[in-house]
């Protein structure tokens, strides 16, 4: 599947801004399942400095700095992106109770990177409680897959999505009391519970691309940033599953980058001087090739798109 | 005196052989103090704990809630150590810094310690202090480690043996030299008899080595000290190492990073920062990278040092050194990384990590003293044994839970050494806390250190923190005494005006509202004294009208109590006017009042100590104690009598600073906030004082010219009684008269017009604000000023001296803009998630 990737973040603020400080973590990873095609960023104001790396995890990173007062800044990342079906495993899944131990034992580069994921981390702890509620998936011998599996159906089903319950710093502790959230919520509480039985778990960030109801057009901004899970299985690998929608990762994810929780991997952090309050939007449009073609040949929709476009954009800058 | 001493039993003793004699190498040191007897050594010793107290050298304690700090504690009998035993320990500090830096050099970079199983790799997965973002950074000369620090422990075998390692912000080293020269200036022939290895030498190591880590891009390096800020447990010795290496002292916020280089923020602009010691801990460098919530530290800098535009020492990241659970492992990480035996023993220590030591440490749980495993500076040690059986097993079960977040270090029986307490020689524990710093050309042991005691014989505790105390350690000398010092005499304050652009934007505002609150306090005291005296007086006429008039101005100027708290009949209300009187003096609680204006006088000052000079802070700190040690609830004779003093020490103060700091930019701002106030008070006391006059004024004038300080002039001058138009001709507008407001814009005038050849940017609208102004006084009519309107009103002179108030507040804010704008608040940036999760206010539009 080839989508044609648009991600515009806006922040607004009451007061000018004299100084901003930026890590992105924004540009899709180049992985065996996805190919980048086309990436452009644009940053407006333009930044003072502006310097591309690679983060100790491997993701792309942009630090940049803007050093001329300003009251909103605008990033916008535009892409062409194709996704593949994730390979399939090479072997089983090992049974969940003896994974520790065998990840501990590998001591090569790969062993080593994923061991590391098993370990807490300042958003995803391994906890009492995240331990209790795991241990009803984790019967003996039971494979990590099916484990994971099953913890990712059951969060599914006990929590409640619900945008208004909580922010970027909600503890994981907080979460499984009220059983509400958002994706980088239920993400965070299932590693949570995945590290407290021993397992090595990562946060994913990336997208995913929502289906229009059936019959109607797809609504622009209407997709979304993503947050989901991956899990370590000795010897056969990553399994990606999302708790937010109680399915494995396909070809409708697009990956960012991962990281032990979402501080590694937050799409934009940054420090600030002066400013006083700030707002911030995000837009999406995560837009199959294959309509984009369709639209083409159907001008009114496409004009309509447009339109409904350039409105969102007017509401978020004058 | 050394006869009947008697060391502590069980320990190794420092002074004692075996045999019951006295060591060798202490015997001239204890001879020379036997000489002194206990009575001089009573009477120096008082002498030197005033210095300390005076020198403001202090330790801030975590746990006290008011974050008070506690005078320096010093034992006047330093530990001596033979020339040959250091040697030898040398060598093992030497090869300790050799080993952590590269075994720092590995972990960041291919990790083979890990790969090839030489350490678990939990030990750096479950480790806060291993900070993935320094991943990048490569430190010049793959120098992680410049200063490093370790903890000793003499066993009762006599064997030296570590017992923790300060690798990320080796703490100490300026209370050693402190310590010495303390001792030093007290016993100085003690001190020459017993021949002493001297530490300036260290400290020019430790500059010379900090400007050569810039070597590779410049030869004149711009070094700065940085500090977490005057609340930090030793910013004493922050202070005391910046001014003693001769480097600024700087918060993370009089940094910033522009284009992935370090700058200072200046007055003259910003000026590039080439190799930072850094005295706050690795998550507190850089709020973009290295903390999650925390907004101290410098944003970028994590970036700026990955593009080895700037030195870091110790480089970021290295407190993964200090990680108390690596002690296991120092013997293989030694035999890995150097293919040698460690040459210094460290004091046994098990991480319950691993299994096999867990299960041991569980069963013979008694004996040991448990740690966390990856240091907080806040976590104290726990000795089992002194353990209640519930808490003991507690302790297990959290042991159990999270084995890895533990080590269990053998008990040290603390080797012990005389300290003077009561007149005697008494037996003290005692740990060293010894200093090596990587020069270019090798490394470089302190001959010398911290050495640590505990408070009560029996504790096997020595721990600042906890209410010990320190000593000074004398390393004696094989052939001649280097003499070195990089000191700069008392006096030295300020620098040289032509470097002085270097002053820090903070510093120059903090210096300025220095300026302003000594002023307050001068204002406050006279016109405080003016009123005691009149009310102390025995000739004064009953039912005199003044007095309210007084008070009310007094409270107007001072806390601005309600009218109804005011006193309108003083003889009838004469418990109410001492407790209204006292209340502005002394009340903690009330704002506005004269301890208000000095405790903020002082605290300011505490966060300039390395620009005011030694004497400048005693002073600071005699007015300070004055204020507390006069209780709020005695007479108002002994508060006319505290006035007195205080009012001398302000002009002291005044005195000292015209007179003792370069009149660099430094002087100018400080003398700016200090006319600036001393404007607007005076504006504020005519207003309130001359606006409405009494029929008979007389009374009223006389006592403006006191506050003001003006009696003598105008009775030299005029001869006659007080009137008020030459009154307001002295205070007002006589440019002659320091005391006049006139006087006040001029000098401010001169300030502000040197301080933009500075800036280079010519005529600025402060300055022509100040010249207007001056300009308007003395172009007006003093005839027409005094003249009451209908309603017995002087109406064009409040005019006047309502817009001289508003005008100098105005020019503040225009200083400040100008030259102090870089004083910025700073907050944190979070992308919002998913699509419509609102961080800040609600969108209105």
């Amino acid at each position: 599947m080839i989508y044609h990737l648009r991600h515009l973040t806006s922040f607004r603020y009451t007061h000018p801004v004299t100084f901003v400080y930026n890590m992105l973590h924004l540009k899709p990873r180049e992985l065996p399942w996805q190919k980048i095609k086309t990436f452009k960023l644009e940053i407006e104001p333009e930044p003072a400095v502006q310097t591309e790396g690679i983060d100790y995890f491997g993701n792309s990173t942009t630090f940049f700095m803007i050093h001329s007062p300003h009251d909103a800044m605008k990033v916008t990342t535009q892409s062409i992106i194709e996704v593949l079906p994730r390979p399939a495993a090479l072997q089983p899944s090992i049974p969940w109770d003896t994974a520790q131990h065998i990840m501990r034992a590998d001591t090569t580069a790969n062993g080593l990177d994923a061991y590391q994921y098993s370990f807490g981390s300042r958003y995803a702890k391994p906890l009492e409680a995240a331990r209790a509620y795991a241990l009803s998936s984790c019967r003996p011998g039971m494979s990590i897959h099916a484990v994971a599996t099953e913890l990712m159906a059951r969060i599914d089903t006990d929590f409640t999505f619900d945008p208004k319950a909580t922010t970027v710093a909600t503890p994981v502790t907080e979460v499984l009391k009220n059983r509400r959230g958002v994706c980088q919520d239920f993400a965070h509480t299932m590693i949570s519970c995945l590290r407290s039985v021993g397992l090595a778990a990562r946060y994913m960030s990336g997208y995913i691309q929502t289906a229009p109801p059936p019959g109607q057009a797809r609504l622009a901004g209407a997709d979304a940033s993503h947050a989901w899970v991956s899990v370590y299985c000795p010897q056969a690998g990553w399994l990606e599953l999302d708790p937010t929608n109680n399915q494995m990762a396909d070809e409708q994810y697009i990956t960012l980058g991962w990281g032990r929780d979402y501080q590694d991997v937050s799409p934009a952090k940054g420090v600030l001087l002066g400013g006083g309050k700030h707002t911030v939007h995000a837009q999406v449009d995560m837009i199959p090739e294959s309509e984009i073609i369709q639209a083409q040949q159907n001008r009114p929709q496409h004009q309509s798109l447009h339109q409904q476009q350039q409105q969102q954009s007017q509401y978020w800058w004058l | 005196m050394i006869d009947s001493f008697r060391p502590l039993p069980g320990a190794y003793p420092e002074m004692l052989s075996p045999d019951g004699s006295i060591r060798p190498h202490w015997q001239p040191m204890l001879q020379q103090l036997e000489s002194y007897g206990p009575q001089d050594i009573d009477i120096r010793w008082l002498r030197a704990q005033r210095m300390i107290r005076e020198n403001g050298v202090t330790y801030n304690v975590y746990d006290d809630n008011k974050g008070s700090s506690h005078p320096w504690m010093l034992d006047p009998v330093p530990l001596m150590i033979e020339p040959d035993e250091w040697d030898e320990l040398s060598a093992g500090l030497i090869q300790r810094m050799k080993v952590l830096n590269l075994a720092l050099t590995d972990l960041y970079s291919h990790q083979n310690l890990i790969k090839n199983n030489v350490l678990p790799s939990e030990l750096l997965f479950a480790n806060p202090n291993y900070l993935r973002p320094c991943f990048q950074i490569k430190p010049p000369r793959g120098q992680y480690l410049t200063l490093h620090a370790v903890d000793l422990a003499r066993t009762p075998s006599g064997k030296w043996s570590v017992v923790k390692d300060l690798s990320q912000t080796p703490p100490g080293a300026g209370y050693a030299l402190e310590n010495r020269l303390m001792v030093s200036r007290t016993f100085p022939t003690m001190y020459r008899i017993s021949r002493v290895e001297r530490l300036a030498s260290f400290f020019a190591s430790l500059r010379d080595t900090l400007e050569s880590l810039a070597g590779d891009w410049t030869n004149n390096p711009h070094i700065v000290v940085l500090t977490p800020g005057a609340h930090s447990s030793s910013y004493f010795e922050h202070a005391y190492i910046a001014r003693y290496l001769g480097f600024p002292l700087v918060l993370g916020n009089d940094l910033t990073v522009r284009g992935n280089e370090v700058f200072l923020k200046t007055l003259a602009g910003l000026r590039k920062v080439d190799v930072i010691l850094r005295r706050q801990a690795d998550t507190l460098c850089d709020p973009l990278e290295l903390s999650g919530d925390s907004l101290l530290g410098v944003p970028g800098l994590v970036q700026a040092a990955i593009a080895g535009k700037v030195a870091i020492a110790n480089s970021l990241g290295s407190g993964l050194a200090e990680t108390p659970a690596l002690l296991p492992f120092f013997a293989t990480l030694c035999r890995n990384l150097t293919g040698e035996e460690p040459r210094l023993q460290t004091t046994p220590t098990f991480w319950c990590g691993q299994e096999k030591e867990c299960k041991q440490v569980l069963d013979q749980f008694d004996q040991w003293v448990i740690k966390r495993a990856f240091s907080d500076p806040r976590e104290k040690a726990v000795f089992v044994r002194s353990l209640s059986p519930a808490d003991r097993s507690i302790l297990a079960s959290q042991i159990k839970a999270a084995p890895q977040q533990y080590i269990a270090q053998e008990r040290v029986v603390l080797s012990s050494s005389p300290c003077w307490q009561d007149s005697k020689l008494v037996p003290r524990n005692i740990m060293l806390r010894a200093f090596i710093v990587a020069t270019r050309d090798g490394w470089k042991v302190m001959p010398g250190g911290l050495v640590r005691t505990s408070q009560q014989a029996d504790s096997p505790l020595v721990n600042i923190e906890q209410g010990g105390g320190s000593k000074d350690a004398w390393v004696q000398a094989r052939g001649v005494v280097e003499h070195v010092s990089l000191l700069p005499p008392d006096e030295y304050d300020i620098e040289p005006s032509r470097s002085d652009t270097n002053l820090s934007s903070r510093v120059a505002d903090n210096l300025l509202w220095l300026g302003r609150y000594v002023q307050r306090a001068d204002m406050d005291a006279r016109l405080l004294r003016t009123i005691l005296r009149w009310l102390t007086e025995e000739n004064r006429p009953n039912g005199s009208p003044e007095l309210p008039e007084l008070f009310r101005a007094l409270s107007k100027m001072t806390t601005d109590l309600p009218d109804s708290l005011l006193i309108t009949d003083v003889d009838n209300q004469i418990p109410e006017t001492k407790a209204f009187l006292l209340g502005i003096i002394f009340d903690p609680n009330l704002s506005g009042n004269l301890h208000s204006a000095l405790t903020s006088a002082c605290s300011i000052a505490s966060t300039v100590r390395e620009r005011i000079s030694i004497d400048t802070w005693h002073i600071l700190d005699r007015m300070n104690s004055e204020l507390q040690s006069a209780s709020g609830d005695g007479d108002l004779s002994d508060a006319l009598d505290m006035l007195d003093q205080l009012l001398m020490s302000l002009a002291a103060f005044s005195g000292l600073s015209s007179e003792s700091m370069t009149h660099g930019y430094g002087w100018r701002f400080m003398d700016m906030g200090f006319r600036m106030e001393r404007a607007v008070m005076s504006a504020q006391l005519l207003q309130e004082l001359l606006i409405k006059p009494f029929k008979y004024e007389a009374p009223m004038l006389d006592a403006i010219l006191e506050v003001a300080n003006s009696s003598m002039t105008y009775r030299s001058r005029y001869q006659s009684r007080v009137a008020p138009l030459p009154l307001l001709d002295l205070l007002l507008c006589d440019e002659s008269n320091p005391r006049s407001i006139t006087y006040q814009l001029v000098m401010i005038s001169q300030h502000i017009r040197a301080l933009s050849e500075m800036s280079g940017s010519g005529v600025q609208p402060e300055q022509s604000l100040t010249d207007e102004l001056v300009q308007r006084i003395k172009s007006c009519d003093l005839h027409t000023l005094i003249q009451t309107d209908a309603k017995g009103r002087r109406r064009l002179l409040n005019t006047l001296l309502g817009d001289i108030n508003r005008y100098v507040q105005e020019l503040s804010t225009l200083v400040t803009r100008r030259y102090l704008s870089h004083v910025d608040t700073t907050s944190k940036l979070t992308s919002a998630f998913g699509s419509e999760i609102w961080d800040g206010e609600e969108d209105e539009e």
